[in-house]
C-alpha cells in the first residue's frame, strides 16, 4: 500500500485554490471596478448616431412664390479598405451615377477610409445605390438647394449655396445664420449585423429647421426686366447691363437684374472665372461714372439753397473752359439763354458747370453725402460698395466742372436709384431694402426693421425737379422712354468709361443710362437701367428704350394708374 | 324494608367520537396549488411574451410610420420643387406662347385708381373715378 500524495495534493489544492481566486479577483475587477467602462464601452458600440442635418430655409419672393428651396440628398462615400472588387464596384456605381468607370475606380483604389463619390446625389439614384449592397460603400443624409426659375428669376441677388450647403454668395451668404437652421442626431443601437435593435435605444434630436426669407423681389417682374435687359444687351450689341426697380414709398427693391446672368442650377458648364464674372451683382457691388444723371443733385442742391430759381434763365454756350480742360456739350449749339428745367432736360454740360459753380464745392459735396453717395445704402447685400467720391479736400480745380456732371466719382446703380427715389418720394431718402422678413418653421413672420429714412430736400424742391425731368422725357433727351397715357419723369445719363491702369477716359466706350419714375404725379416705382458699352453710346437711345419696355411691364405687373398731368416747368426752349 | 332503590345507571353515554378529521389530501392540494401557480406564471410569462411582441410589433410599426412620415414628406418637398417649377415665369410664357397668347398692347389696357375712399366707405366712395 502506498502513501497518498499529500504534498502533491496540497500543492494541486494550493494550485487551484490560487487559480480560483485569481480567476475570482479579475471576475470581480472586471464585473464590479470596471464593469461601468465595459459596459459603455460594449453600448458604444452597439449605437451608431447619425447626424440629421437641418432643411435649408426657402427663399421666396415678395408674394411667397419660392426662389431657392432645399431637398433631401444624399452623399455616396467609399471606405477603400472594405472594397473588395473595385473595377465591379466603380462599373456598377457609375452605371447609376451616369459618370465614367475609372472616375469611380480611381477614388476607390486611394488609400485611406473615407473618400466621397458623388455629392448632392438625389435620393432616387442614391436608393439604387444602397440597394446593391456594395461592401465599403455608404451614403450619408445632406440636402440640394433648388433653383426653380433657372436663372431668369435674380440669380445673382439670390446667390449660391455649396456642396456642403454653406451659402457662398448672394442672400444665400448674407443670411446664413436665419436660413441654415441646427442640425439634429438620431442614435440607434444597432446588432452586429448592422440591423436596429428594435427595443435598444432610439433617440431622436430632432434638427431645427432654418428661417424663410422674404425678399421684395417680384418675380413676375424680375423675369421681364431680365427679359428686357437682355434683349436690349444684344441690340445694343453692349457687354452687359443692369435693370433696378425700386418702390418709392418703402424702398423695396421689386427686381434687381444683371446681364450676364448664370443658371444657379448647372455651374458645372461654368469655369470659375467665368462663374465669377457672372455671379456678381452689379447693381450693388459695381461702381460706374453716372454721368448726367447726376445733374438732379446739382439741380436739387441749387433749388434747395434757393440759388436759383426755375424761370430764371442764364446765356450758355456749347463749349467752357474750365482749368486746363474743356467741356462741351454733346451737340454744338449758339449761345442760347436757358432755364434750368432747359439744362436739365437737354442734358447742358455747359449749363449745369455754369449753375453749379454759384453752389460751390463744399455744398456740392454735402448734397452728394445726403443724397447717399459715398456710402452703402445699407440695402443688406454681401460686399456691397459705398461708392467713390473723393473728400472735397482733394478735389482737382476741374471738379467743381465734372462732379456737377456726374464725371469724377463713381456710384452703384442702386445708390443712383435712391437718388431718383428720393425725388420720387417728397425729398425722403428711404434705405433700400432687399428682404421683408423671415418665416420661421411655425409659420410666423417677423418682418425686417422699418428702413431708415432721411429727408434729403424740401418736398417743394422735390416737385420742381420732378417737372424738370417731367420735361426732360416730353422734350429732352428722354423722349424714347414716353409711355402714352403717362407722364414719365426722368433722366437720360451718358459717361465715357476711364481706362484702365492709366488716367483718362475711354474715347469709344461708354455707361449708358436713364432713371426715372412714374406716374409723374404720385411715383410708385422708380426704374434705373445701365447698358455697358452700348454700340449705341447716347442713353437716350440706348438706354431709354429699356427703360419704356420694363415700365410698360411694371404697369401692367402693379397696374399702376395714370396720374394727374404735371406742368411742365418754365423753359425756353422749343418742346419739339 | 324496602330495598333500595337501585340507582338507576345509565350506561354512560359513550363519548362523543370526534369526527374522523378529513386527512388533507396532500397531492390534490399540491397539484391544485402548483397548477394554479402554473397557471399564474405561464399568464404572466404570456403576458409578457404578448407584451414584448406587442411592444416590438409597435416599435417595427413605429419604424415603419416614421419612414413612411418621411417618404410623405420628401415627396411633397418633390411636389413642391415641380409646383415652382411649372409655375415659374418663364415657362408660362413659353406655354402662353406655344398657345398663340400675347400681351395686350400698352394702349389697350388702362388702369384706375379707385381713389381714397373705396365703395365700403360710403357714399363718397362712388365719386372715385
Amino acid at each position: 500500500m502506498t502513501r497518498p500524495p499529500v504534498r502533491r495534493l496540497i500543492g494541486l489544492l494550493v494550485g487551484l485554490a490560487f487559480g480560483l481566486s485569481s480567476v475570482l479577483v479579475r471576475l470581480t475587477v472586471l464585473q464590479v471596478r470596471e464593469a461601468e467602462a465595459y459596459s459603455t464601452l460594449a453600448l458604444e458600440q452597439r449605437l451608431r448616431e447619425i447626424p440629421v442635418p437641418a432643411t435649408r430655409g426657402t427663399i421666396l419672393d415678395r408674394d411667397g412664390e419660392d426662389l431657392a428651396l432645399s431637398l433631401d440628398a444624399a452623399a455616396v462615400y467609399a471606405d477603400p479598405r472594405y472594397v473588395v472588387d473595385p473595377v465591379g464596384t466603380a462599373r456598377r456605381i457609375a452605371g447609376i451615377l451616369g459618370v465614367r468607370p475609372r472616375d469611380i475606380r480611381s477614388r476607390l483604389e486611394r488609400e485611406g477610409s473615407f473618400v466621397y463619390l458623388a455629392r448632392q446625389v438625389d435620393l432616387r439614384t442614391a436608393t439604387a445605390i444602397d440597394r446593391l449592397g456594395l461592401p465599403g460603400i455608404g451614403l450619408l443624409d445632406e440636402s440640394k438647394r433648388y433653383y426653380p426659375a433657372a436663372g431668369l428669376v435674380a440669380p445673382q441677388v439670390v446667390g449660391l449655396v455649396g456642396v456642403d450647403g454653406v451659402g457662398l454668395s448672394g442672400l444665400e451668404y448674407q443670411y446664413e445664420d436665419e436660413l441654415s437652421g441646427s442640425a439634429g442626431e438620431r442614435v440607434l443601437e444597432l446588432d452586429p449585423r448592422g440591423r436596429v435593435i428594435p427595443q435598444g435605444i432610439h433617440r431622436d434630436v430632432p434638427p431645427t429647421p432654418g428661417h424663410d426669407l422674404v425678399t421684395t423681389i417680384d418675380r413676375a417682374l424680375q423675369y421681364r426686366a431680365q427679359l428686357a435687359l437682355q434683349d436690349a444687351v444684344k441690340r445694343n450689341r453692349a457687354r452687359g447691363g443692369t435693370v433696378v426697380i425700386l418702390d418709392v414709398d418703402n424702398g423695396d427693391v421689386l427686381a434687381m437684374a444683371t446681364y450676364p446672368w448664370f443658371d444657379p442650377n448647372d455651374l458645372s458648364s461654368l469655369s470659375p472665372r467665368t462663374l465669377a464674372h457672372r455671379s456678381r451683382n452689379r447693381a450693388v457691388t459695381d461702381v460706374y461714372e453716372p454721368g448726367s444723371v447726376n445733374k438732379v443733385i446739382t439741380a436739387a442742391a441749387l433749388l434747395e439753397e434757393g440759388l436759383m430759381e426755375p424761370r430764371e434763365t442764364i446765356r450758355v454756350p456749347d463749349s467752357l473752359e474750365v482749368a486746363d480742360k474743356t467741356f462741351s456739350d454733346a451737340e454744338r449749339h449758339d449761345p442760347m439763354d436757358m432755364t434750368l428745367g432747359d439744362i436739365i432736360a437737354h442734358s447742358s454740360n455747359v449749363g449745369t458747370i455754369l449753375v453749379a459753380d454759384r453752389l460751390g464745392s463744399v455744398p456740392l459735396a454735402q448734397y452728394l453725402a445726403r443724397f447717399g453717395f459715398g456710402q452703402r445704402t445699407g440695402v443688406g447685400f454681401p460686399g456691397e460698395s459705398g461708392g467713390l467720391v473723393p473728400s472735397v479736400y482733394e478735389w482737382w480745380p476741374t471738379s467743381m466742372a465734372s462732379i456737377p456732371i456726374g464725371v469724377g466719382i463713381a456710384v452703384t446703380p442702386l445708390q443712383m436709384a435712391a437718388v431718383y427715389a428720393t425725388i420720387a418720394n417728397d425729398g425722403v431718402w428711404v434705405e433700400p431694402r432687399l428682404v421683408r422678413g423671415t418665416v420661421d418653421a411655425g409659420g410666423t413672420f417677423t418682418p425686417a426693421p422699418p428702413p431708415g429714412t432721411r429727408r434729403v430736400v424740401s418736398e417743394d424742391t422735390s416737385r420742381k425737379v420732378t417737372r424738370m425731368l417731367v420735361y426732360a422725357v416730353r422734350a429732352g433727351t428722354g423722349t424714347r422712354a414716353e409711355i402714352p397715357g403717362y407722364q414719365i419723369a426722368g433722366k437720360t445719363g451718358t459717361a465715357h468709361k476711364p481706362l484702365v491702369n492709366e488716367a483718362g477716359y475711354s474715347e469709344r466706350l461708354f455707361v449708358a443710362s436713364f432713371i426715372g419714375f412714374l406716374p409723374a404725379s404720385d411715383p410708385e416705382i422708380v426704374i434705373a437701367v445701365m447698358l455697358d458699352e452700348p454700340r449705341t453710346v447716347y442713353g437716350g437711345i440706348a438706354a431709354a428704350p429699356l427703360f419704356r419696355s420694363v415700365a410698360l411691364h411694371a404697369i401692367g405687373r402693379l397696374r399702376i394708374a395714370p396720374g394727374e398731368p404735371v406742368r411742365l416747368p418754365p423753359h425756353r426752349m422749343p418742346l419739339e | 324494608m324496602s330495598a333500595p332503590a337501585r340507582a338507576v345507571r345509565y350506561a354512560p353515554r359513550p363519548a362523543r367520537r370526534p369526527a374522523p378529521r378529513r386527512r388533507p389530501a396532500p397531492h390534490r392540494g399540491r397539484a391544485a396549488f402548483l397548477a394554479l401557480s402554473g397557471l399564474l406564471v405561464g399568464a404572466m410569462v404570456l403576458g409578457l411574451v404578448v407584451l414584448n411582441v406587442r411592444v416590438t410589433q409597435s416599435s417595427f410599426r413605429l419604424d415603419e410610420l416614421s419612414d413612411r412620415a418621411e417618404r410623405l414628406t420628401r415627396s411633397v418637398e418633390m411636389r413642391r420643387l415641380s409646383v415652382a417649377r411649372l409655375s415659374s415665369p418663364a415657362r408660362i410664357a413659353r406655354e402662353a406662347r406655344r398657345l398663340g397668347l400675347r400681351l395686350p398692347p400698352p394702349s389697350s389696357v388702362v388702369y384706375l385708381h379707385a381713389g381714397e375712399h373705396s365703395f365700403r366707405s360710403g357714399p363718397r366712395g362712388t365719386e372715385a373715378p
